[in-house]
């Protein structure tokens, strides 16, 4: 038998009391996976992907009950806690999952941890163990490997992370890596660098992949072969072609707003919360080591029924700045103006019943609601006067049955309870609506009806709309305008009908992820292969991006350029922007 | 059960009754209890009544079970009887402390700053105290009853409960419901009894369970020392105390008391281990073999 695995009529149920009672998760799945051979499995979220690869591993929860043949080199996996399937779980299938934070231990170092499991797998000592670490690391392309080795996790970025326990699931040397969601949790850059990383490591290893994932677009980038996952089995099978260049695709979302659809005349109304010079993070902040604060220096205007994007990556200071606005976190300096008073100077029950007027919709829908509370119950609650007629009418506001009051958040999908979020933020009746990441936790098909119900709620309700995102197509598609973060500070800040050639470097290399951003004048970027390259760290007073900016210029690394109007209502910091095109 | 289905995966059913930790367990605690509830029904007879002269210290026989002590009084009835004390001084020791100790963490994982630093100070005080020293001291220094050693008990069981609540809380507040919470702008008292102690329950309850072993295991050993429960009261402790110079000649009078206080001991540690793995979710980590 070639096959390295092969699974028939995979079935797999929860019977008995509690929550998912009587439901069957999978009904008949196949799949065979031959020996190198790159697989993706496409399915919307709450299909049974990550149950099935539980159910490969022999780690279902307990009480489920599992039918069917798994094969693994044509030996058949009986008992999941018997030799056969646990040497398969040590030596033959590797799992990466989609979040790297708890996936790793936060009181190891990443090394410590790497080693550890070369040294369960092959028994070395455990110097030798750590050697195999560092080069583990450095195939997995980590600068630095070897200082990298003694960083807690904490101290790494989300790719940086990722990539350990991709090193970490190399040290047992397996024939098949499954990834479940993988780079669901990064940004649109580390996202590919990521993808190609795996292409790399599979070829060079000569290894199978199982790549899971909701997103289709990806599988092109990664697979040979396509599964796709819906009601429980597994059901098309599509021969692609070699993988092809990578190539992020086009988002729906991200079209031209050429007819301005979305677009209100500018400049009537007065904002509702103005922020200005807010320096903000946690702990103490502009140290000797780190002079910048990871929020130093913004100024917001936030404006009735419209909606102003926020961009960045992780740890540009974007949640810091969106928890300093709704005042989950004091700034450390500067003013911010709520409907014409000072937000920061109230205290106890005025800042209670003030502070309605912010909400936040949190990235995480899972997080953000309380496990114990019913859905219901909390609206109530929120709504403040326990009145649960008002909360079956916010449920019907954010297109959820009324029948949804009597759930506990683990009984909706993600969409739902986002929706169940934002009837929460509603129920305060804001002024300003701060959404950080709202559809970064969901697939596809919900991120964009939950975009599309944001929109309307905005309009309706004329609410302010902070939305946060590393997405250019989202944002382009909801906001009038645009400021992008990077370092702490505003790099730049444009209306989304003004289309310039002139952007700021950072701008261009995020957008650059995403091509269908950027418009015809600003492809130039593209073609003349620019990008982003990291030469030295970031210096510590001038603009956060020298040390890896193409255009920089020697005065880069020493002075913080101004944030200029380059054109109107089009701020920029930087004065090389736009040199070096056509 | 369906044809082929794994055995070892399916633990379905009554996932409950099939644990193998929480089964025993219950069946131990539920049996002492019904046990101390029923006392004066299931014990074979009085438990003070006295024997005749021929009656004193007899062997284990089919008219005395368990044999019979000093006085002729009937082993076995005075074992039935002083389940009662053990439970209810396991019990109610660990309800003080399970409720002085959350209302401390709580009050230290969710208020500012310097209520933290005053109340885990105060509890590392309490903590570099040896229990057992102070528990004696105060039970010295006064007339020795029941409700005493209860008291005394909960009073010095408190801190680990504290500990490990505003650990929980510390953890709990940075999540976003939290967050969400303050933001609909409900009050503190609000956010700490709706949202966070909700959320701390099975933590809380495991860590009740845990302790009760231990409590009735102090509480035996304050009788032996006879500064716990008083004559006429039954105590296991007390049993044993009583029964220590005859180890050889009557050795059914330490014995049994003795091991009614292991299965004690034992059964509530099995249910509060198996509770654990099913409530706490760090704890679900069976099937894997790291
Ligand atoms: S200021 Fe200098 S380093 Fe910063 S973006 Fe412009 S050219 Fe690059």
């Amino acid at each position: 038998m070639s096959d390295l695995l092969r699974v028939e009529n995979l079935r797999v149920s929860f019977p008995g009391p509690g929550p998912e009672s009587g439901t069957k998760i999978l009904t008949g799945a196949d799949l065979v996976i031959g020996p190198g051979e790159a697989i993706a499995l496409v399915g919307p979220s709450g299909c049974g992907k990550s149950l099935l690869t539980r159910a490969l591993l022999g780690l279902l929860p307990d009480g489920a009950d599992w039918t069917g043949t798994i094969r693994w080199r044509g030996e058949q996996l009986r008992d999941p806690r018997g030799r056969n399937w646990r040497k398969v779980r040590g030596e033959g299938m590797a799992l990466v999952l989609q979040e790297p934070q708890t996936s790793l231990n936060p009181v190891l170092s990443v090394g410590d941890q790497i080693a550890e499991t070369v040294r369960v797998h092959s028994g070395v000592s455990r110097s030798e163990a750590r050697g195999r670490a560092v080069s583990l690391l450095a195939e997995m392309l980590v600068p630095d490997p070897s200082e990298k080795a003694d960083c807690y996790p904490h101290q790494l970025s989300g790719g940086m992370r990722q990539r350990v326990l991709l090193a970490a699931a190399m040290a047992c040397d397996p024939d098949l890596l499954i990834a479940d969601e993988p780079t669901t949790a990064l940004d649109v850059t580390v996202q590919r660098e990521i993808l190609a990383l795996i292409n790399r490591v599979r070829r060079d290893r000569g290894m199978a992949l199982l790549f899971i994932t909701h997103d289709a677009e990806l599988v092109p980038l990664v697979a040979t072969r396509r599964a796709e996952m819906s009601g429980g089995r597994i059901i098309t099978h599509n021969h692609l072609d070699r993988p092809a260049v990578l190539n992020a695709a086009d988002d729906s979302l991200s079209r031209e707003p050429s007819g301005g659809a979305f677009i209100r005349p500018a400049g009537e109304k007065s904002p509702v919360l103005k922020a200005r010079g807010l320096v903000a993070g946690y702990g103490p902040v502009r140290t000797a080591a780190c002079p910048r604060a990871p929020v130093d220096g913004v100024d917001i205007d936030l404006i009735p029924g419209r909606a102003l994007g926020l961009a960045g990556e992780s740890g540009c200071g974007k949640t810091t700045l969106a928890r300093a606005l709704s005042r989950h976190l004091i700034p450390v300096e500067g003013t911010i103006e709520l409907e014409g008073e000072d937000f920061l100077s109230f205290r106890g029950s005025r800042l209670q019943a003030r502070r309605r007027r912010v909400q936040m919709l949190f990235q995480d829908p899972a997080g953000s609601l309380n496990p114990r509370q019913v859905v219901g119950r909390a609206l109530s609650e929120a709504v403040g006067n326990n009145d649960p007629v008002r909360a079956a009418d916010l449920l019907t506001e954010v297109g959820l049955f009324r029948e949804l009051a009597s759930r506990y958040p683990h009984e909706l999908s993600g969409g739902q309870r986002q929706r169940v979020s934002l009837a929460r933020c509603l129920a305060a009746d804001p002024g300003v609506l701060i959404a950080d990441e709202p559809t970064s936790a969901l697939d596809m098909g919900s991120r964009n009806r939950i975009l599309s119900l944001l929109m309307r709620t905005m309009e309706r309700r004329g609410l302010a709309l902070l939305l946060i995102s590393h997405d250019f197509g989202v944002l382009h598609a909801i906001c009038d305008r645009v400021d992008v973060m990077y370092g702490g500070v505003v790099v730049e800040s444009y209306r989304v009908v003004e289309r310039s050639r002139n952007r700021h470097p950072y701008t261009l290399s995020m957008m650059a992820a995403a091509p269908a951003s950027l418009n015809r004048g600003q492809r130039w970027w593209l073609d003349a292969g620019k990008g982003l390259q990291k030469r030295s760290g970031p210096s510590p007073a001038g603009c956060p991006l020298a040390g890896q900016c193409p255009l920089q210029k020697p005065h880069c690394i020493n002075e913080l350029p101004p944030l200029v109007e380059v054109a109107e209502g089009h701020f920029l910091r930087c004065p090389e922007a736009g040199e070096g095109g056509p | 059960m369906k044809p082929g289905t794994s055995s070892d995966l399916s633990t379905s059913g009554d996932r409950w009754w099939t644990d193998p930790r929480l089964r025993p367990g219950l069946v131990i605690t539920l049996g002492l209890g019904l046990l101390a509830l029923l006392a004066p029904v299931i014990a074979p007879g009085d438990p003070a009544a006295l024997g005749s002269a021929a009656d004193r210290l007899a062997a284990p026989s089919g008219s005395h079970l368990l044999g019979t002590d000093l006085l002729g009084r009937d082993v076995l009835s005075r074992l039935v009887h002083g389940s009662r004390v053990s439970l209810l001084v396991g019990w109610v020791s660990v309800l003080v402390a399970v409720l002085l100790g959350t209302a401390v963490g709580l009050a230290a994982g969710m208020g500012p700053r310097w209520v933290d630093r005053f109340l885990m100070n105060t509890t590392d005080v309490f903590l570099a105290f040896p229990r057992i020293f102070l528990i004696l001291l105060l039970v010295s220094l006064t007339t020795p009853s029941l409700l005493l050693v209860m008291t005394v008990l909960g009073l010095t069981g408190w801190m680990g409960v504290a500990r490990l609540v505003r650990a929980e809380a510390l953890s709990l507040r940075e999540r976003d419901f939290v967050a969400a919470a303050r933001g609909l702008g409900l009050s503190s008292w609000r956010v700490a009894t709706g949202h966070v102690l909700p959320n701390l329950l099975p933590t809380i309850i495991v860590a009740a369970t845990l302790r009760v072993g231990s409590a009735i295991l102090a509480e035996s050993f304050l009788s032996f020392l006879g500064l716990g429960a008083q004559e006429p009261t039954v105590s296991w402790g007390s049993m044993i105390q009583q029964g220590r110079g005859y180890l050889l000649d009557g050795w059914w009078l330490a014995t049994f008391p003795g091991l009614a206080i292991a299965l004690t001991v034992l059964g509530y540690n099995l249910l509060g281990e198996g509770l654990r793995r099913r409530l706490d979710p760090r704890g679900g980590r069976e099937g894997r073999d790291e």
